[in-house]
């Protein structure tokens, strides 16, 4: 299993997009430093590391969707999949290794966005919370979600765009679609998964979900419930599908 | 070694594969010919373990691709299709990368085995900028980094130019007689398969219509005959006389062919100079490989012109 995932971070590093997606967490934090010092109030320690995690962690869900669709996209791309399979590995042991690699190549760029983000807060006045701190990590649930979700697509879709487009989209429109119904029918969007992924938000904003009813623990076992799911159909097509030409 | 027994293939109600079987020994180089669609990559497929056959097995050193799955791909180096690697890595780097496929690989002197295949300059550079011609040679190196006992090669002279084909040539049997690889080649280019192979099988439409056994001739001789025109029917008529029970066939207005062995010459020259009949030529024709292709699927109703067009 070490080896399969020595191999994964080798094909993940030697590109240039791991570098590209360091830059932009780097730039948007320096750029979110800068405004938040800006002014005649400027914002303390505690703003700056709210504001400045919110977007580099778009970027990072950005990215993650786009580092794990490649995962299997590229090696249809590239048509490296059938050396991949005709490994002594099973496929079961060879499609966990790429999961694995996703979650940690995601925990990676999620500890250098919190090393850059509270190294420039150091410099700010202003005490950083616990309570802060505890956000930022639940946040990382729906990076893990994202994860499954794209890596499904991907054994299904043969382009890394289509996989891409797909997460996206089911992300973005469930996303509108409950929060529309939020607002009417909160017992029916209590039951869309993406309103659940990002477990802050029960710090953050717990009125919207106090709306729908529903606690963390609920929202905690149904997307677990989901990226079940999501993984059983992933092996299961992975195991069975003879991705010939 | 390496041994295909009855398999049989079905993709939706199309039999891909029937009845397929032929085995590989130790030290033997076994060409595996057939037209483009035969079934030859299906085959190819299910022996690496990348599709499951309906029917029938396929063991490696006694090992079952579809139950010791690990033991068994484990002795198995193979180019399917065309060598694909990750452009964006070096030569090295995708070596490493196989390495890191098999478990309990022992290290791997990565240098000596690039100068094996001519790329020990070349290793560090990435794949992008290899020639098809070094594609080939790199994925000749994965193929043999973890010693396999079977190595498999699916039109592996694609893109190399004649020095570089007479390398491998003379590499594959290296290995094969001092290293006791069993080497399964699939190839369209028949003169090529004619110069390396030991043994060879012919498949058409999923089937194997011909397999070379054991202790043959690789190709069947005849005594091919050049008289003088005019008297080309009394020739024949010799012919017809002097052996009981055999074919003869004409050739053109002056050559014909007897299926006899090179030890009736004598006898046949006798019969031709008794009759006064002028002889300009005689000697022993060896069928090509090709001939024998054409002649076992034109015998079977097979597609060989697909075959003859996509050369």
């Amino acid at each position: 299993m070490r080896s399969l995932l020595a191999n994964e971070f080798m094909k993940w590093r030697r590109t240039i997009k791991p570098l590209i997606a360091l830059g932009m967490y780097t730039g948007i934090i320096i750029l979110t430093y800068f405004i938040v010092r800006s002014g005649d109030n400027p914002g303390d320690a505690e703003t700056f590391v709210n504001y400045a995690t919110m977007a580099a962690m778009t970027f990072l869900g950005i990215f993650t969707i786009v580092f794990t669709a490649e995962m299997i996209g590229n090696e249809l791309k590239f048509d490296t999949l059938k050396h991949l399979l005709m490994s002594p590995y099973s496929r079961d042991r060879i499609l966990l290794s790429k999961l694995v690699a996703a979650l940690l190549i995601m925990l990676v760029q999620f500890v250098f966005i919190l090393a850059v983000t509270y190294g420039f807060a150091w410099t700010l006045d202003g005490a950083l919370t616990f309570e802060q701190f505890r956000n930022i990590l639940l946040s990382v649930s729906s990076g893990v979600f994202v994860i499954f979700l794209t890596l499904m697509f991907s054994v299904v879709f043969k382009s890394v765009g289509v996989v891409i487009g797909f997460t996206v989209l089911a992300n973005f429109l469930s996303t509108m679609i409950g929060g529309l119904l939020i607002t009417w029918k909160p017992d029916i969007a209590k039951w869309i998964v993406f309103l659940h992924t990002d477990l802050s938000i029960y710090y953050q904003s717990p009125g919207f979900m106090e709306t729908m009813d529903v606690t963390i623990w609920f929202s905690a076992f149904y997307v677990l419930i989901h990226i079940v799911a999501f993984y059983v159909i992933t092996a299961f097509v992975f195991r069975s599908k003879t991705f010939a030409e | 070694m390496l041994s295909v027994q009855n398999v049989h293939k079905k993709m939706g109600q199309t039999n891909v594969l029937t009845n397929v079987s032929f085995d590989v020994t130790p030290g033997e180089i076994f060409g595996f010919l057939g037209p483009n669609g035969a079934g030859k990559t299906t085959t190819i497929r299910i022996i690496t373990g990348l599709m499951p056959a309906t029917r029938g097995t396929v063991t490696v050193d006694g090992f079952d691709v579809s139950t010791d799955r690990q033991q068994a791909l484990s002795r198995i180096g193979a180019i399917v299709e065309n060598p694909a690697f990750y452009p964006y890595l070096t030569g090295r780097e995708n070596l490493i990368h196989a390495m890191n496929l098999i478990p309990g690989i022992k290290k791997v002197d990565l240098n000596a085995l690039g100068a094996l295949v001519g790329l020990e300059t070349k290793l560090d550079m990435k794949v992008k900028q290899y020639s098809l011609g070094m594609k080939q040679r790199l994925g000749i190196a994965r193929a043999l980094l973890h010693n396999p006992k079977v190595l498999i090669l699916d039109e592996p002279t694609n893109g190399l130019d004649p020095a570089g084909i007479a390398d491998l040539r003379n590499y594959l049997r290296h290995l094969a007689d001092h290293r006791g690889i069993a080497i399964l080649i699939s190839s369209h280019l028949l003169s090529e398969m004619e110069l390396i192979t030991d043994r060879f099988a012919i498949i058409d439409q999923g089937q194997i219509k011909s397999i070379q056994g054991d202790g043959e001739a690789k190709t069947e001789s005849v005594i091919l005959c050049k008289v003088d025109r005019k008297q080309m029917n009394e020739a024949l008529d010799v012919v017809a006389h002097a052996f009981d029970d055999v074919k003869i066939i004409q050739q053109s207005a002056e050559t014909f062919i007897v299926p006899r062995p090179e030890t009736d010459i004598p006898h046949l020259l006798k019969h031709l100079v008794d009759r006064d009949i002028a002889v300009y030529q005689i000697g022993m024709k060896h069928e090509t490989l090709e001939e024998q292709f054409l002649k076992v699927t034109k015998k079977e109703g097979g597609t060989n012109n697909a075959f003859i067009t996509s050369q």
